[in-house]
Parts: structure tokens; C-alpha cells; sequence
């Protein structure tokens, strides 16, 4: 579905976001994940067609977006949430996502308004779909970013931080509603949270430094980890000696660390490990 | 074709709703309509409350020259202020869909960027238009009770074709200028800047009898508004090169657009390729 050959772009000749990507997406949920800066913002907006590359080959569904008529057939089918998101405040939700669905191809009218009221329940905004959006919360304005993504029924679903801003029982429900767009169509989901990607994605790809790291099932990157990750419960000082410190719990009598690495010196009990501590084990070893 | 036109379509209403929802365009209604009120009241005060076509008509001729001088300082007032606040009303159209972050969603959508340019320029011109025909009616009602009963056509030839060609070509000149600007306050500035010359040497030359190749190339088409606006007092400001000098004017006027339209798609295409 997505074909990426030795893709860079460097920005105003001097910061090189992406240095020769070379991926293959499918159909189904797929996780891009890393730090800040790694590039992976500038990847998502490549296959939206929204930036040009500097150099390489990236074809979306057949059409290559880097020729003008490729990225507007491109966008036809894709549905687009940016990560800094705007709205027109004077608009209500409705008139937003109306004016959207018009734009991306929904002529129809009852189409359109069937879509939009659609939508709008899967994000749950029915009830307040009629105010305008300057009186929305953050949330609430990221939901209707969700909501004109999901118009038009697009084969391709391009989510930058989707779940920015949202509260534990909403980014669940966003999650399970991803995962629902993934049977039959391909989900690309850029995240900071492992765990949104741990809950629905079965491929996945790590970007650090324009690069990609990691490229595999989630299963993959957590059996990497294997046999590196402990717990080690401390009275005194925090544990060190190379080690990486991923979390910190405050127990009754001590503090008990989740470290990766080896505990040379410590009394460290072995845990299995998460796609985080995955995750993390990797960036310290691309450190080194 | 059908997606095109409902894009199109799409953006004419939802930039005609935003605009007037937001304070510039009723200021400049309200504005021109209180404008208009203050010159037509003292019209008619001046008249001792008499009807002033009563006595433009039937009075002595020291007294028509009165009114009729009383309009013509009025008139690049009203001029002045719809340039002015005409620009200003639209001037953010598209400046706001990056100062609101908006644009990623739009530029995430299969909208050419002539079609964005088209659909901005045609939601202005809608909310300008409304704007215009309200002006329009409430002035001629209150020009009804402080003028007195006068010819319609006349009245309505001074603004479908003296004021809607003018504001349509200076806003919409206006407009794509300020799509060049990154934001918003430099946009202002430089409509403001811009409608301010246009106003201001459109009105420093009060009777164009030939024809200046600046006043034709002036955005703020000065020929329309002295036909059509001073001539509708005195026909003395007609020039006497006629109509043709009008559709010139116009012709001109639509070059200019078509002129700063292709700047302005050039520009979107420069910085899509830039980014």
C-alpha cells in the first residue's frame, strides 16, 4: 500500500530530518514511534503530500506523491490528523466537518450530513456538535480533528498524536475505534505513549535521528529487552553504574527502580519486559 | 468538474459565514450606514426639514448649490471608507488559516491551490456583496425620509454599478496581496497602507476629464467612482469621455486581479516546494 525508497529531506539545507528511509507499509494498524525531532512528523506530512522530499521515492497507494497529480489523488483517499491542530473557531463542530466533507469529496448532501452525524457519535460530540469551537476544550478539539479524518471514508488514515490532550477513557475509545479503521484500510499512528501502540498496532517502526531504528511486530522490540530489565528496591541512593532508570515507585519502606541493563553491584530481581522498556533499551543502545 | 465547483461552492459560504461572524465586516455596515445617516441628517436639517429634493428640485439656486455641496464632501468620505474598511474587512481571509493552524487540515484535502484562491476570493466577495445591498437599502430608506421621494434606478445604478465593481476589484486585489504576507498584523498593514493610496489619490484628482493612465491603473478606480458616485449629484463629474473610459477602467481593474491572482498561486506553490 505505502512504498518508501531511500527517502531524505533536509530543511533549508541544513537540518536533515530524514535520512534514507526506506519502508513498506501494509494494510492494518502501524505504530511510528520515537523522540522528539526524529523525524517522524516530517514522515507523516510526506505521505499526506503536505511536504516535498528532497530526495527519494514514496508511492501511496500507487500514486506518487511527489508529482502534483499523485498527491491530489493521495488526498482524495487519505484522512489527515496534524499534530498541531487548528479549527475555525467561528464555525460550529457541524459546519466544520461539513465544510471539510465538502472539500475532501462528499459531495452528496445526505451523504455528507449521514457522515458527519456518523462521526460525530463516534467521537462523541453529538451533543455539543451545534456550539461554536472556540468554546471547546482541547479534547474536545482534538475529538473533531479525529472526526474530519474519519469523513469521507478514507483508505488511508494518517494520525499524528491522535491522542494529545485527551483524557484515560477517551484515548481508549480512540484507540479501539483506530483499531475498528484498521480492518480494512491502513492506519499510520505517531505517537510518544508505547502503550497506545502496545494496545493496537502489530507493526511498528522506531525513528530516531531521521533513521529507522527498529522495524518488526512490538513482540520483537519487547523480546530485545529480554533478560536486561530488573527491579531493584533501594533505601539509599538511586541506582546507577550504567544503568537506565525507566521507572520510579514509591513503596512503603524504600523506592523500588525499574532499570535496564546489567545490575552489577545490586540486589535486582528480572521482570518481563514492556514494549517501553523495549523501546527505551533500544535508544540506549543506539546511543552507544 | 462537479467537485471543483462544490469546493468552490463550499468555501463561498463557510468564508461568507466566518466573515461575518467576526467584528470587521459589521463594523464596516454599520459604519457606512451611520456615515451615511449623519450626511443625510444634516442634509435635511440644512433644509430646515424640508424634503432636500424639495428644494434641490424648486429652491433658490444658492440653495441647490448648498446640498449639492454638501453631498459631494460627503461622497470621498463614504468612498474613502469603503476602501478603507472594505479591505480591512476581508484583509485575514487567508492569512487566518495559518495564524489558526487550519491549513495542515485544508492542505490534507484534494483542494488545488487555484480553487483554494478561488473559493477565498469568492466567500469575501459574498459577505462584501451582502454587505453592500444592506447598506444599500437601509441608506435609501433613510435617504427616503431626509431626501424625499427620488428615482430608484438611479439611486441603485450608483451602487450595483458604481460601489460593487469598485469594492469587488479593490477587496479583491486587496485580498491577494495580503495572501503574500506571513501574518496577520503585516497583512493589515499593508491593505491598510494600500487602500489608503488608492483612496487618497483616487480622490485628489476631483474631475477626470481626460484620460491619466494612473487613475486608470489605480486599484481604487477613481473613473467608477466619479461617474457613477459624484455624477449622480452633478452630472458635471461625468467625464465626458463617457462609458467606454468606465468599462476601461474595469477592464483594468480585472487584469490587476487576474495579475496579483497568479502572483498569489505562484507564491502557494513556491512555499508548498520550500517546505
Amino acid at each position: 500500500m505505502i512504498s518508501i525508497s531511500d527517502l531524505t529531506k533536509t530543511y533549508s539545507g541544513k537540518v536533515q530530518a530524514l535520512r534514507g528511509i526506506d519502508l513498506e507499509i501494509g494494510s492494518g494498524m502501524f505504530g511510528l514511534v520515537g523522540p522528539n525531532g526524529a523525524g517522524k512528523t516530517t514522515l507523516m506530512r510526506i505521505l499526506a503530500g503536505l511536504v516535498r522530499p528532497t530526495s527519494g521515492a514514496v508511492r501511496v497507494l500507487g500514486n506518487d506523491v511527489t508529482t502534483p497529480q499523485g498527491k491530489l489523488a493521495t488526498k482524495a483517499v487519505l484522512g489527515y490528523l496534524p499534530q498541531e491542530l487548528g479549527l475555525y473557531p467561528n464555525l460550529t463542530a457541524r459546519e466544520f466537518l461539513d465544510y471539510i466533507a465538502i472539500l475532501k469529496g462528499v459531495t452528496d448532501r445526505s451523504t455528507r450530513r449521514q457522515q458527519v452525524t456518523e462521526v460525530l457519535q463516534q467521537v462523541r460530540l453529538s451533543d455539543e456538535a451545534d456550539r461554536q469551537l472556540k468554546t471547546y476544550s482541547g479534547g474536545m478539539k482534538r475529538r473533531v480533528g479525529i472526526a474530519q479524518a474519519l469523513l469521507g471514508d478514507p483508505q488511508l488514515l494518517i494520525v499524528d498524536e491522535p491522542t494529545s490532550g485527551l483524557d484515560p477513557e477517551e484515548r481508549v475509545r480512540l484507540r479501539n475505534l483506530l483499531s475498528d479503521m484498521a480492518a480494512r484500510r491502513t492506519v499510520i499512528l505517531s505517537t510518544h505513549i508505547v502503550e497506545d501502540i502496545s494496545q493496537s498496532c502489530n507493526d511498528l517502526v522506531v525513528i530516531a535521528h531521521g533513521r529507522v531504528l527498529f522495524r518488526g511486530a512490538p513482540r520483537d522490540l519487547i523480546t530485545r529487552a529480554r533478560e536486561h530489565v530488573w527491579t531493584i528496591n533501594s533505601t539509599g541512593e538511586r541506582p546507577n553504574n550504567g544503568l537506565t532508570i525507566v521507572s520510579t515507585l514509591q513503596l512503603q519502606d524504600a523506592v523500588q527502580y525499574r532499570v535496564l541493563g546489567e545490575p552489577t553491584g545490586y540486589a535486582a530481581a528480572p521482570v518481563e519486559p514492556s514494549l517501553e522498556d523495549g523501546y527505551m533499551w533500544l535508544m540506549k543502545n543506539n546511543e552507544q | 468538474m462537479t467537485l471543483r465547483l462544490a469546493q468552490i461552492g463550499a468555501m463561498t459560504y463557510y468564508e461568507m459565514r466566518m466573515l461575518w461572524r467576526q467584528r470587521m465586516l459589521a463594523v464596516f455596515t454599520l459604519s457606512l450606514i451611520v456615515l451615511t445617516g449623519i450626511l443625510l441628517t444634516v442634509l435635511r436639517e440644512s433644509a430646515g426639514g424640508i424634503p432636500a429634493a424639495t428644494f434641490i428640485a424648486t429652491g433658490a439656486a444658492e440653495q441647490r448649490a448648498n446640498a449639492v455641496e454638501w453631498i459631494t464632501l460627503f461622497w470621498p468620505l463614504l468612498y474613502v471608507q469603503i476602501l478603507l474598511l472594505g479591505g480591512l474587512a476581508v484583509v485575514d481571509v487567508m492569512p487566518r488559516d495559518r495564524l489558526w493552524n487550519v491549513k495542515p487540515i485544508i492542505d490534507g484535502t484534494p483542494l488545488p491551490r487555484l480553487v483554494y484562491l478561488l473559493g477565498k476570493l469568492s466567500g469575501a466577495w459574498l459577505a462584501i456583496v451582502m454587505s453592500l445591498i444592506v447598506i444599500m437599502v437601509v441608506a435609501g430608506l433613510l435617504g427616503w425620509w431626509a431626501i424625499g421621494p427620488y428615482e430608484i434606478a438611479p439611486y441603485a445604478q450608483m451602487w450595483l454599478s458604481g460601489a460593487l465593481p469598485l469594492v469587488l476589484l479593490h477587496v479583491g486585489v486587496g485580498l491577494l496581496l495580503a495572501a503574500f504576507m506571513p501574518t496577520r498584523r503585516l497583512a493589515v498593514a499593508i491593505v491598510l497602507l494600500f487602500s489608503l493610496a488608492c483612496a487618497m489619490l483616487g480622490t485628489f484628482n476631483s474631475r477626470l476629464i481626460d484620460i491619466n493612465v494612473w487613475e486608470l491603473l489605480n486599484p481604487g478606480r477613481p473613473y467608477v467612482y466619479q461617474y457613477f458616485w459624484l455624477g449622480w449629484v452633478d452630472a458635471g463629474y461625468r467625464t465626458p469621455l463617457g462609458e467606454s473610459v468606465i468599462w476601461l477602467s474595469v477592464g483594468i481593474g480585472l487584469v490587476e486581479l487576474l495579475g496579483c491572482g497568479s502572483l498569489a498561486w505562484l507564491w502557494l506553490r513556491m512555499r508548498e516546494g520550500r517546505e
